[in-house]
């Protein structure tokens, strides 16, 4: 006989989520019950276009009514239970398939995936259960599924349930609320360390981190080494905690602890790796990162954060490599996370800061092109970026001419570099590629200095007019380019800046300072050196020199700025030699 | 009663060196033993004349079997061996009569001190021997070559670990470039080698002395895999040649130019030995060849603050003083720390005060051209000048960097016996540069016909006439010159001597030999400041000449102080080669001086981006900006004297200088 199977929600103004949800998951179960807890949005007329088993059911502050409300409604064999913000992610029948293959098992833990920007982390969770009177929930908050005989319970790689990216804003909106029901509950059950880990959990989110080290402490210290799924997350955050607080070596004895109680467990291993990293002990570092790498992804009931065991591990390996002075091996390492993972780009960063500071910067080019970095939409962004910062434009602008694809690319960071490396012409064809109505503010203000630059001030003024006049919000900017675009034709023609707009207008001459200092043309004749961009640069400073004690002082720290930012390059370059400069 | 000690040699052809050898130890060997392998020169004779006995022994491939021949004649109750390039030390003697009187002890190591490198500047590093034991039947070598005994008789007596007898010192001179075997001598060794390890494949000492052997004969790669081999197989922890394995196997990659193996395999003895002096600097040197200051840095402190080296490291004499410090100054200069770099030097020359580059090093610091007072200050503070040859020492180094004023001042101070040709040349090239032509003059006529250096004197004579302006002595000088048949190239630049002051405007070609004559000319003008002179006699080499020199034309007029000039021959440069990151440098330089800040921003940058592995261009860099900072302070200052906030930054940043 082939098991149905129920999907039991408890859902409240979900219209964002729902539809997805319930798409992903209408071919794998039978039945989809949902339990209404008072939307006032669309969602029930979502649902009702999956299911007419909607329910409603009054709020009374306790998540385990509800959901055991939901499972009573349910008709099926096995329930799967799930929440509006998350989704299935499984082959066709990986469900029934579980269930086929392991028939002793009744509840099962299945993965579930948090996404963060580049990666994510996995934990697990019984959500899949045979429909019957032991299994139901407990537990007003973080409520779970009551388990009497550990002998039934098994592990699922399949399917897996995906959590919907979260900003953090929006996840610690919940959190205080979350906050006062744990709190509620432990008055109740002050034992129960799950709930102490929730709540551990909730601090951290709100980085209260004293607090919060209070609990996982509790937490890691009470959660046998039988519960590994709930026991690594809250040692995994515990060390977090530490760490946030300085209180390293703690968080170290803590890994180090666990490395030698958990030998499977990929993610201390990690972490222990990067609070000796931290320290400086790089040769320590480098074999936690190994073991990390030779252990791979852990067994399923470890929580596990993606890349520890692979490419986040390898970057920290490059980069311990690379402080310990073994730069080849580093480099490779950086390779091999790149190639790992191509968005997760840090290690591109350290590539282009060691290479740019050993190699000539042609050549620096020419490395990366070599490894075909211009191709990945992504890395010839960081790339150009870091080119353009460097004060290496043209190389910038070259980075968008190594793959046919790109001809289209009009990206501030394009039109800048072409336009810093002296090739005003061709930034401004770029910008008249882009349709005018979606221009944004910071394109126009290259397109003004364009003009500027190219002689043709009449233009550049007609703009900047334009841009007082149709963009209200914009008009310090608008300012800013009068105010140069005046002076330069004229040694008088401009007047004082309002007070309440002198802070960005100031902001914008220093930037156009810096980048009219980016321009670098490969020969540098006597005569040919500077030019138009020389004169800019010079007309800025002369009106920041005259304007106000304000913009005096910017333009003294500005230097400051540039200072500090070449010794930091210095000291990245040569730290160990410090003493001789510092 | 004391005991009888017979000393005992192997020997082939050392009559050089055993006479020496057997003369440190007359007073204490009671009995010579001399095993010839074969001489055919006095050898056997020198050693009879010390009362040697010297027996013929027929070579067989097999140095346990001659030494043990040695043993069997042997009378005394214990064992001394030496070999002919080696001697005992002065203070020896006693140390190895008193270690014989001790009932309890088989035997004992002893120090032994290698000198290699250059006779008159060896280098040295200590180890550790085992050559003093009982004289006892079964107590004989074993392995055909780098035959062992010590352990032969560890296995008779259950006994692991001899006594070191620091005092008793062994000095091996062997290693000395002058000493050096031939090269067919040193394959037989290695033939020998081979054939001793394909009779014990898993004999890790002979694996690694035939790896040495390879080093020695400049088998880098060769070597460090046979190394590498021998690390594998035993623990290097465990043996008394570890340190000097992981050491032995870093080297042999830095000798095959692997500079990232050998910094790998420089961390894997590090992870075992983390206090060897001479892997720290090994890797200094790598680093600092490779540029890496930071970590050169790092790797020569450490050297230098690793606590006394057991003997048997067989570590190198100096890494713990004037050798890291040397590289630590250079380091400090590359970081535009003046101060720095002189303590280090300062340091290194009072650590080993034969270390005269260290010295050198110290003089362009201590700008003796523009500051010959406080130079000469300095150089006193240093240096012990009470001696002659300190006074002619420094006034060479000074020489040679162009301090000719300075440098005088110390040749004044050497009196007659200690001249030389060459002094005299270098003196009279100091007088005419003090504009002291007679007394000049005086000295170069001194040089005879046929000294080596006549010619040069000679055109110096010419040079002091010309600097005069004194265009018929030039003309006649020229003449004579000329007619001394030199080479074309010479010629044509003492034509252009002669004719600087004619009418005619003529351009001359000048090969690049000649040019070399005519920059050092061109260097000595500026020296005196003939701005005009030196123009002259420019506008009369053709562009052709002159066109591989710009760079070097750019920086002489630099370091004198002409920038605009130094500045236009750059630019020309440039047109042939704009990436070269030294001439954005001196350029930036220039309009820093110039006050052209915003254009010497630009060249600095630009020889960043050339080469960024320079420090020195970061600081230049760093300072201007807090530079402009600091004017652009000062004039804000004056325009807002209503915010005092502005003059305490003010003075705070004068302060930070």
């Amino acid at each position: 006989m082939i098991p149905r199977i129920s999907v039991a929600m408890i859902v409240r103004d979900e219209e964002a989520n729902l539809a997805e949800c319930l798409g992903s998951i209408k071919d794998e179960v039978d039945e989809i019950v949902i339990v209404d807890t008072g939307s006032t949005d669309q969602t029930l007329n979502i649902a009702s276009t999956f299911t007419s088993k909607i329910y409603h059911f009054p709020w009374l502050g306790d998540f385990s009514a509800a959901r055991n409300f939901a499972i009573s409604k349910c008709s099926g064999q096995w329930i799967l239970s799930l929440d509006a913000d998350e989704k299935l992610d499984s082959e066709q029948g990986s469900i029934r398939q579980l269930i086929k293959d392991s028939p002793e098992t009744e509840v099962f833990g299945l993965p579930l995936l948090t996404y963060t920007a580049s990666e994510y982390e996995r934990f697990t969770v019984m959500r899949l259960f045979r429909n019957a009177a032991e299994y139901h929930f407990v537990g007003k908050i973080h409520e779970q599924v009551v388990i009497n005989n550990t002998n039934v319970v098994g592990i699922g790689d399949a399917p897996v349930i995906c959590h919907k990216f979260v900003t953090r804003k929006q996840r610690n909106k919940k959190r205080w609320r979350n906050l006062q029901l744990l709190k509620r509950e432990l008055c109740n059950d002050p034992d129960n360390y799950y709930l102490k880990y929730y709540m551990g959990v909730e601090w951290l989110g709100l980085g209260r981190y004293e607090r919060a080290v209070d609990c996982l402490q509790t937490a890691a210290q009470s959660i046998s080494l039988y519960q590994p799924m709930f026991r690594g997350p809250a040692v995994r955050y515990l060390v977090d905690c530490l760490t946030f607080l300085g209180r390293s070596d703690e968080a170290l004895e803590i890994c180090q602890n666990e490395c030698e109680l958990n030998p499977d467990f990929t993610d201390v291993f990690f972490e222990a790796g990067a609070i000796l990293e931290e320290k400086g002990e790089f040769k320590q570092a480098i074999d936690y990162f190994q073991s990390a790498i030779q252990l791979g992804d852990p067994p399923l009931w470890f929580f596990h954060s993606k890349g520890t065991e692979s490419f986040l591990a390898c970057y920290h390996l490059g980069f311990c490599y690379e402080k310990t002075g073994l730069y080849e091996l580093a480099e490779n390492y950086y390779w091999q996370a790149l190639d790992t993972n191509p968005k997760y780009t840090c290690p591109l960063y350290s590539l282009f800061l060691m290479k740019v500071t050993n190699l000539k910067s042609s050549e620096v080019f020419d490395y990366f092109n070599k490894k075909n970095s211009f191709i990945h939409d992504q890395w010839r962004a960081t790339l150009a970026m870091l080119f353009f910062e460097v004060g290496l434009p043209e190389l910038a602008a070259q980075c968008y001419e190594q793959s046919v694809t790109v001809s289209g690319d009009t990206s501030i960071i394009r039109i800048r570099s072409l336009l810093y490396s002296g090739c005003v012409q061709g930034a401004l064809n770029l910008i008249n590629r882009i349709d005018r109505a979606s221009i944004t503010t910071e394109i126009k203000i290259e397109e003004i200095l364009a003009h500027i630059l190219n002689g043709d001030c009449s233009t550049a003024k007609l703009q900047a007019l334009d841009l007082w006049v149709n963009s209200p919000q914009q008009r310090s900017k608008a300012w800013a380019m009068l105010t140069i675009i005046a002076r330069m034709s004229s040694s008088t023609g401009y007047s004082r800046t309002e007070k309440s707009r002198e802070g960005e207008v100031i902001e914008i001459q220093l930037s156009i300072i810096e980048n009219c200092l980016r321009f670098s043309p490969k020969y540098l004749g006597i005569t040919c050196w500077g030019g138009a961009f020389k004169k800019l640069a010079k007309t800025v400073v002369d009106i920041l020199m005259e304007s106000s004690v304000e913009s005096n002082m910017k333009l003294i720290d500005y230097m400051q700025g540039k200072a500090e930012k070449l010794r930091s390059m210095l000291y990245y370059k040569y730290s160990a030699a410090r003493s001789l400069y510092l | 009663m004391t005991t009888k000690i017979s000393l005992c040699m192997i020997v082939k052809n050392e009559e050089k060196n055993i006479g020496r050898c057997l003369q440190s130890v007359a007073d204490v060997a009671d009995e010579i033993i001399v095993i010839d392998t074969g001489s055919c020169d006095k050898t056997s004779q020198i050693a009879q004349t010390f009362g040697a006995k010297v027996q013929s022994f027929i070579w067989n491939d097999n140095f346990s079997d001659a030494r043990n021949a040695s043993l069997d004649l042997a009378t005394g109750e214990w064992i001394f061996f030496l070999d002919a390039d080696e001697e005992l030390s002065p203070e020896s003697g006693v140390v190895l009569r008193g270690a014989t009187e001790n009932g309890d002890v088989e035997g004992y190591f002893n120090k032994i001190v290698s000198y290699t490198g250059n006779e008159a500047y060896p280098e040295q590093s200590g180890d550790v021997v085992f050559r003093l034991f009982r004289n006892k039947p079964s107590y004989r070598f074993r392995n055909a070559i780098h035959e062992q005994i010590c352990d032969v008789i560890s296995e008779q007596n259950n006994q692991t670990s001899y006594p070191l007898l620091e005092d008793l010192v062994i000095c091996h001179y062997g290693y000395l470039e002058s000493q050096i075997q031939e090269k067919d001598k040193k394959k037989r060794n290695l033939v020998l080698l081979e054939k001793e390890l394909m009779n014990k494949p898993k004999d890790s000492l002979v694996r690694f002395h035939y790896a040495v052997e390879l080093y020695r004969m400049g088998e880098n790669l060769l070597a460090a895999k046979e190394f590498e081999k021998v690390s594998v197989a035993i623990n290097p922890q465990e043996v008394i040649y570890g340190p000097k394995l992981m050491r032995y196997t870093a080297s042999a990659y830095y000798g095959a130019q692997e500079l990232a193996t050998a910094l790998n395999a420089l961390q894997r003895g590090l992870a075992l030995f983390p206090e060897y002096a001479d892997l720290y600097h090994l890797g200094g040197a790598i680093y600092y060849e490779v540029r890496e200051y930071g970590a050169a840095y790092d790797y020569f402190q450490k050297a230098l603050h690793t606590p006394k080296q057991p003997i048997h490291y067989a570590s190198l004499y100096g890494l713990q003083g004037w050798k890291s410090y040397y590289y630590l100054g250079q380091i400090a200069e590359k970081f535009c720390n003046d101060e720095e770099a002189l303590g280090y030097y300062i340091a290194s020359f009072r650590d080993n005060s034969n270390f005269t580059a260290a010295l050198n090093r110290m003089i362009p610091i201590l700008q003796p051209r523009s500051h010959p007072d406080y130079a000469n200050y300095a150089i006193n503070k240093i240096c012990d000048l009470a001696v002659p040859q300190a006074k002619l020492l420094i006034g060479e180094l000074l020489f040679n960097h162009s301090a000719y004023g300075a440098a005088l001042g110390y040749f004044e101070g050497v009196p007659h016996e200690f001249f030389t040709s060459q002094f005299i040349l270098h003196k009279a090239v100091c007088l005419i540069q003090q504009r002291r032509s007679l007394e000049a003059i005086h000295l170069l006529d001194s040089i005879e016909d046929e000294d080596e250096l006549f010619l040069i004197a000679k055109l110096n004579k010419l040079l002091c006439f010309w600097f005069e302006g004194n265009r018929l002595r030039v003309r006649a000088m020229g003449d004579e010159l000329l007619s001394l048949r030199l080479s074309e190239e010479i010629n044509s630049v003492i034509e252009l001597l002669i004719n600087t002051y004619a009418k005619k405007k003529s351009l001359k070609f000048i090969g690049s030999d000649g040019m070399t004559l005519l920059l050092e000319i061109v260097k000595r003008t500026l020296d005196l400041g003939n701005i005009e002179l030196c123009s002259l006699l420019l506008s009369r080499v053709s562009s052709q000449s002159i066109v591989e020199h710009y760079l070097v034309l750019g920086a002489i007029f630099y370091q004198y102080g002409y920038l605009s000039l130094a500045e236009e021959y750059l630019h020309q440069h440039l047109q042939k080669n704009n990436e070269d990151a030294a001439v954005y440098f001196l350029l930036a330089e220039i309009k820093e001086g110039q006050e052209l800040y915003v254009d010497a921003i630009g060249y600095y940058q630009k020889a960043l981006h050339y080469d960024p592995k320079e420090p020195k261009y970061y600081i230049k860099l760093i300072t201007l900006y807090e530079k402009v900072r600091a004017e652009l302070l000062k004039q804000a200052a004056v325009q807002y004297p209503e915010f005092p906030i502005l003059g305490t930054l003010l003075e705070e940043a004068g302060a930070e200088k």
